[in-house]
């Protein structure tokens, strides 16, 4: 727990006494009020799947691991009654052949069966009943997009929806040469209903004709050069190590490189009509990025090409939001330089969007910029919450340190046809030096209710590593002084607050530098 | 004019005659005997490379080409090639195709196409003249896996020297070696660890954002740890250092199981596990204490590989013999305090032994980090020298080097890459000047400079000194033994980098070209790559002149040297 230092004035003075025993309180409620499970994994920050394996209504953990020896295997822990986990975990073993693994429930016995996807195939399991024989079984057949399976690492392929609202899972395949789309049927059966190519052959020919130059940076110590430090900007051209004269039996750097890659497939509602729609940014005929849509039709799956492109800028970043909170996915649009970050609001119209003429946009003038669109209560107007850091030149012989933002807008005084107001509701600036570099390790987030009154907190890893909240007043104010704080043993990285059970409480997931820890809120 | 100039007329006569004119004539008379048969050549826009090889033994080089699911071989004869309608083609089965060429499965001095199909199966197709022959099943039933698609595999090689080539099948994390025998079958595959590289992403949610897999499998890495003249296997992955010794002579070549390994994750638990909670923000390069090498190379002058092993700041040293190194009992443990970066092995006192190189590192702190984002600063990077003893090293260092390495902060850093890498984009709306360096005349001692501009190729001949053979070692921060103390200023690098051209048009700046060859078309997207094609000792040129949606484009210039034929 994190307290402010008083002078010695201030122990005497009730009001400071009154505060010190409502924190001690808050805190002790804090740690009270969680069933702790610690987990402790070769690689801690690789991914940590929380599903419910068993169907008991609790989450279970899942993750990937590897040992010499024994190979690939997935180990489930199974949440208990009171919110602890099983110290003994399901170890589930991860066939060669195996390149990733998902999670669907499509069998009738409770709780998620694993997906298994090989290169010519997906298949599904149940975790639980042991081993492979008379528990695999094949869902559909297809040349999978990767085909080497890693001997010691699993990927894990989550792009598992009900894409026709008829609460069957369904199968979205990047394949050889494009997506296949596989509507569930139940009992375990797919159809292939779409085929669809996100590549053209223009986008072959024109990245080959862009790769004209090869920038590289390379540091390092050896016998030959002694200590090298190269920074280099090749000037390439498509003809570039286009042709090989080949020698028999002389030595090679390398027996195979070979990549494929096309562009990614997302899923997103676009017209609110229940059924999902399926995006992609590609290389459009002008040379220039094209944001395609295919839309669903209602018994017809999608369309081979697009119902709708438009010519997108793909300098920065583009992202599917939902900016003004009507439960459509407008585009945001990210470009920074340096300090100086644009970002523009496209608002859905009828899913489509007019990309030349932004709703917004807002400039800021810092480092690692995000954008949070919030509701910070039921039915409260939208709330744009954004981060970044800078870092004070002017300062920096006096006192080296980094500066961390806040930013909250509110829609109470936005301009006509804009969404949110023009300046700040609130900016909270803190800042962070070497003495309390702990702090900086994740920025404070303000997406989740740490009490479960409703009302989003803003929660936040304290200089000491534990994980704290503060109120966020409706006048958009963070508060100044935390409500709430988990100490736990080890200093906190990360956090994450998720439900892993039926109740309403929240829980936590806090990772450490070697560990992590789940905790399980209960009344 | 005066005595004394008048008696040095001779000298700068002869001067003028024996260091300008003669080179200059002779210059100018290559340039007159080189000569080229010029050919347009059209190729399909999905051909991605091409693969010169002689594929019908006839002396003149093939051009081999991937033409989306086939591939077809561009035979030349002696008049050239018929890009038209001069090839022959084989469709290739399977979704996952591997290929390479190999001399062992045609007529005698022919080369072969071969095929790993799907990972299971290879196929070898020989050539007839100006044909290829139907598939041969070479091997099947190998459990191995390639990416999608059509790709170069190096996976014909003779591994044991027997003349004979084996196949080197790329498997999940693993190679699986099959050495062919003298009765044309081959032996039960030798698995070997590999650091297969492996980048996958098969789902998205950023609308950027591709989909797909990158592979890099390393080539078996063949050495002669034990010096008895036969190839070893090293096979180095993030668990182990594996070594099969070669047996000569022996039934079997390679034993199944490595004759020696050192297990890396072993050395790794020892070091201990990095924890940022125990993290000393006053020392974040004390995390070096968790580092490790393994150097396999011969420190004693036997020619055997000893195994030079540091953790953290530890440095033990194992013999090596004729069966492999000695891990039971190391032959020396050097212990350097501080944060040891690296260690290498390099002749520092020119007795013929190599000495050791420890390379230490100042302490940084995170008030360091802090300073330096928006300050300049500086790191000193020491290196001690363990004069090698024969046997051993000098338990202390004979000499230090100092190295400053000076940067600026790391807004000005950011900034500054940040500005090479936009003017890098801004380059790709320029046309870019293709220059490559090639043999073009019969004269060794220098290289030739070729440069496609204005749609034309420039001949610079005899422009390039050839490379030496070796760096200079720390060429880049002048060493000598006689100084201790260097310094390397990133910010110089960086605005040398800003401010430079293409290093090689400095070479031939304000110099008239030896020859120009006018294309007679323009060239849209281009370049030239050199290539042996015909049957002299003198570079062909591929001059492509476009790339558009359907075709790639371009001259051959085949050399004419008729001393040749």
């Amino acid at each position: 727990m994190s307290l402010p230092f008083p002078s010695r004035a201030a122990w005497a003075r009730p009001a400071y006494l009154l505060m010190l025993v409502l924190q001690l309180a808050s805190t002790a409620f804090a740690q009270g009020n969680y069933t702790a499970f610690e987990l402790k994994r070769s690689d801690n920050f690789e991914p940590l799947f929380t599903e419910d394996m068993n169907g008991d209504g609790a989450l279970d953990l899942v993750y990937a691991e590897y040992q010499e020896g024994i190979g690939r295997e997935l180990l489930v822990y199974l949440q208990l009654e009171d919110g602890s986990f099983d110290a003994t975990p399901v170890h589930v073993e991860v066939k060669t052949e195996i390149i990733a693994v998902g999670f669907a429930d499509l069998r009738p016995t409770p709780g998620t069966e694993l997906l298994l996807y090989a290169n010519n195939g997906v298949y599904s399991l149940n975790a639980l009943q042991p081993g492979y024989a008379g528990n695999i079984r094949q869902l559909v057949s297809w040349n999978l997009i990767a085909s080497m399976p890693s001997l010691e690492r699993v990927e894990f392929f989550d792009n598992v929806r009900d894409l026709n609202n008829d609460g069957l899972i369904d199968l979205i395949l990047p394949g050889i040469d494009s997506y296949g789309i596989f509507f569930g049927k139940g009992d375990e059966q797919f159809e292939l209903v779409s085929l669809i190519n996100t590549s053209n052959e223009s986008t072959e020919v024109l990245a080959r004709q862009n790769a004209r130059s090869r920038f590289s940076a390379n540091v390092g110590i050896n016998a030959e050069e002694g200590i090298v430090l190269r920074v280099t900007a090749n000037a390439r051209t498509p003809f570039t190590d286009f042709v090989e004269q080949w020698q028999e039996d002389t030595a090679k750097s390398a027996l195979l490189q070979a990549e494929r890659w096309m562009p990614g497939l997302i899923t997103v509602n676009l017209n609110g009509d229940a059924l999902l729609d399926l995006a992609y940014v590609n290389v459009g005929e002008d040379g220039l990025g094209q944001l395609n849509v295919h839309l669903q039709q209602a018994d017809n799956g999608f369309a081979e090409t697009p119902d709708w492109f438009c010519s997108v800028d793909t300098r920065g970043a583009l992202r599917f939001v939902d900016i003004n909170l009507d439960g459509l996915p407008d585009l945001l649009r990210m470009r920074g330089e340096g300090d100086e970050s644009v970002s523009q609001f496209f608002l859905n119209r009828d899913g489509q969007f007019d990309l030349q003429k932004p709703d917004q946009v807002m400039r800021f003038s810092g480092y690692d910029v995000r954008l949070n669109f919030l509701r910070l209560e039921a039915g409260a107007a939208p709330v744009l919450n954004v981060s970044y850091y800078t870092i004070p030149v002017v300062d920096a012989i006096r006192n080296a340190s980094i500066n961390r933002i806040q930013l909250l807008y509110g829609n109470d005084q936005a301009e006509t046809g804009q969404l949110f107001n023009r300046r700040p509701d609130s900016r909270l600036e803190e800042s962070f030096s070497a003495a309390n570099v702990r702090g900086l390790s994740e920025q404070m987030s303000l997406r989740f209710d740490v009490d479960g009154d409703g009302r989003n907190d803003a929660l936040y890893i304290t200089d000491n590593g534990t994980l704290a909240a503060r109120r966020i007043e409706p006048d958009l104010q963070i508060a100044a002084t935390p409500f709430w704080e988990y100490v736990s043993t080890r200093s906190v990285f990360q956090f994450d607050v998720l439900s892993l059970n039926a109740d309403s409480m929240p829980d936590l997931i806090l990772r450490h530098g070697t560990a992590t820890s789940v905790l399980v809120g209960h009344q | 004019m005066s005595r004394p100039l008048r008696s040095l007329l001779p000298s700068l006569s002869a001067y003028l005659f024996a260091g300008v004119l003669l080179p200059l004539a002779a210059t100018t008379l290559a340039a007159a005997a080189i000569d080229y048969t010029e050919q347009a050549f059209q190729f399909p826009a999905s051909v991605e490379n091409l693969v010169v090889a002689d594929t019908n033994g006839d002396g003149l080089n093939d051009l081999i080409a991937v033409v989306d699911d086939s591939i077809r071989i561009y035979f030349q004869s002696e008049t050239g090639f018929d890009f038209e309608a001069g090839f022959d083609s084989v469709q290739l089965p399977g979704t996952a195709i591997g290929w390479d060429l190999s001399t062992s499965y045609g007529a005698p001095g022919q080369a072969a196409l071969i095929a790993l199909i799907d990972g299971r199966e290879v196929l070898a197709w020989s050539i007839d003249k100006h044909s290829i022959t139907p598939p041969v099943s070479i091997i099947s039933g190998l459990g191995g896996y390639l990416a999608q698609g059509i790709n170069r595999l190096h996976f014909s090689r003779d591994v044991n020297a027997d003349g004979l080539a084996d196949l080197i099948v790329p498997g999940a994390g693993e190679l699986q070696l099959y050495l062919r025998t003298s009765a044309g079958d081959y032996s039960q595959p030798l698995h070997i660890k590999s650091d297969v590289q492996l980048r996958a992403n098969l789902e998205t949610r950023e609308l950027e954002r591709r989909v797909g897999q990158a592979i890099a499998i390393p080539a078996l890495q063949l050495r002669d740890i034990n010096a008895d003249g036969a190839d070893d296997i090293v096979s180095r992955t993030e668990a182990r250092l594996d070594v099969f010794l070669a047996n000569p002579g022996a039934a079997t070549y390679y034993a199944s199981t490595p004759s020696f390994t050192l297990d890396i994750t072993a050395i790794e638990e020892r070091l201990g596990e990095f924890d940022v909670d125990n993290l000393d923000f006053s020392n974040l390069t004390g995390v070096l204490a968790l580092t490790h090498e393994e150097i396999l190379e011969d420190m004693d002058g036997d020619n055997i590989a000893d195994l030079l092993l540091r953790e953290g700041g530890k440095v033990s040293l194992f013999g090596g013999s004729s069966l492999g190194i000695d891990m039971s009992q190391p032959r020396q443990v050097l212990r350097s305090s501080g944060n040891v970066l690296s260690t290498f092995l390099y002749d520092e006192n020119e007795d013929g032994l190599k000495d050791l190189w420890l390379w230490r590192v100042e302490s940084i702190s995170v008030s360091d980090l802090f300073v330096w984002l928006a300050l300049s600063g500086s790191v000193a990077i020491e290196a001690f020298i363990y004069p090698n003893e024969g046997e051993r090293f000098a338990r202390r260092p004979s000499r230090q080097i100092t190295v400053e390495l000076k940067f600026p902060s790391a807004i000005r850093m950011a900034t500054s890459l940040r500005e090479i890498r936009n003017d890098n984009l801004d380059a790709r709306n320029r046309p870019a000047t293709p220059v490559r360096i090639a043999d073009l005349d019969a004269d060794p001692s220098a290289r030739d400079l070729l440069v496609l501009i204005n749609n034309e190729v420039s001949l610079f001949l005899n422009s390039i000194e050839p490379e030496p053979a070796q760096r200079p070692f720390l060429g880049a921060l002048g060493y000598s033994r006689q100084r201790n103390n260097y310094e390397i200023d990133v910010r110089e690098v960086i605005d040398s980098l800003g401010a430079e051209s293409n290093p090689l048009m400095t070479r031939v700046e304000n110099r008239t070209p030896d020859r120009r060859i006018p294309l007679g078309v323009s060239v849209n997207i281009g370049d030239i790559i050199p290539a042996r094609l015909n049957r002299d000792a003198r570079d062909d040129l591929l001059v492509f002149t476009d790339l558009n949606h359907s075709h790639i484009e371009g001259i051959l210039l085949l050399s004419n040297d008729a001393n040749a034929r």
